[in-house]
């Protein structure tokens, strides 16, 4: 059985120097735990564009990372605005990234999608007040050697 | 290939030196300035050319276990990037060739 990882971050409206900090903690951790590399690789994936997503299309908000039990749960919960067509929102290459978000490399219009093919659970809900998304991850007995 | 290899090169220079782990591995070669295009397909140990600069390409080459960045066309790279690279462990270097020139100049 994985021993217990309870952390959380924030992620600031437009800060793209800091976001990311909450996946590159969750790669060491998995790293240190000897999880296999592509597992580590999807993680990485699911939680940075979830990250980055939350930095250039909400007003801010917490990443939270518990690990417990062979699952590894993220919950990332927003202030808002909230995502007004979560089947749009889904569709690989539709973007409403800001000029900002692109010309820094974001804004290709697969985030959700990535995050989605990543995770082996995902939920997600959106209303004006905010966005909460939760990816989970199994690990089995065999990953912890 | 290892890093070192890249040393060779007048057209391509190591900006985060020294740099600690000159043998590590570079297995491929990929190139793309979206960092979600970019996320799906790098692999370990991979070379990643790009123009972005900026401290994002680091975190994603971190994430995905990329060997070296290339940034390639003079684009200047500012202090949050280079600090990132330390602070990750990625070899980090620029060249005023094109990205297309730096795999030609490589894969030659």
């Amino acid at each position: 059985m994985l021993s217990l990882i309870r952390q959380d971050f924030k992620v600031e409206s437009n800060d793209l120097i800091n976001a990311g900090y909450a996946s590159l903690f969750i790669k060491r951790k998995l790293k240190e735990l000897d999880i296999p590399r592509n597992i580590i690789r999807s993680v990485g994936i699911a939680t940075y564009e979830a990250e980055i997503n939350m930095a250039i299309h909400s007003y801010g908000g917490t990443v939270d990372i518990t690990l417990f039990n062979n699952v590894l749960t993220i919950v990332f919960k927003d202030r808002g605005p909230g995502i007004p067509d979560i089947e749009l929102a889904k569709q690989k290459g539709y973007s409403t990234a800001s000029n900002f978000a692109r010309e820094n490399g974001f804004g290709a219009g697969l985030g959700l999608y990535n995050i989605e093919q990543a995770s082996d659970e995902f939920y997600l809900t959106s209303s004006k007040e905010g966005t909460i998304l939760t990816v989970k991850f199994y690990f089995n007995e065999e990953m912890l050697g | 290939m290892i890093i070192e290899d890249l040393l060779k090169y007048n057209e391509i220079t190591l900006i985060n030196e020294p740099f600690s782990d000159l043998k590590r591995t570079v297995n491929g070669l990929y190139t793309c300035d979206l960092l979600s295009h970019a996320m799906s397909h790098l692999k370990p140990d991979d070379l990643y050319i790009t123009i972005l600069s900026n401290v994002n390409v680091i975190a994603v080459a971190t994430l995905m276990d990329v060997s070296a960045v290339i940034i390639a066309d003079g684009m200047e790279i500012d202090k949050h990037m280079l600090e990132k690279a330390n602070n990750e462990g990625i070899a980090l270097f620029t060249s005023k060739l094109s990205a297309v020139s730096l795999i030609r100049l490589i894969n030659a």
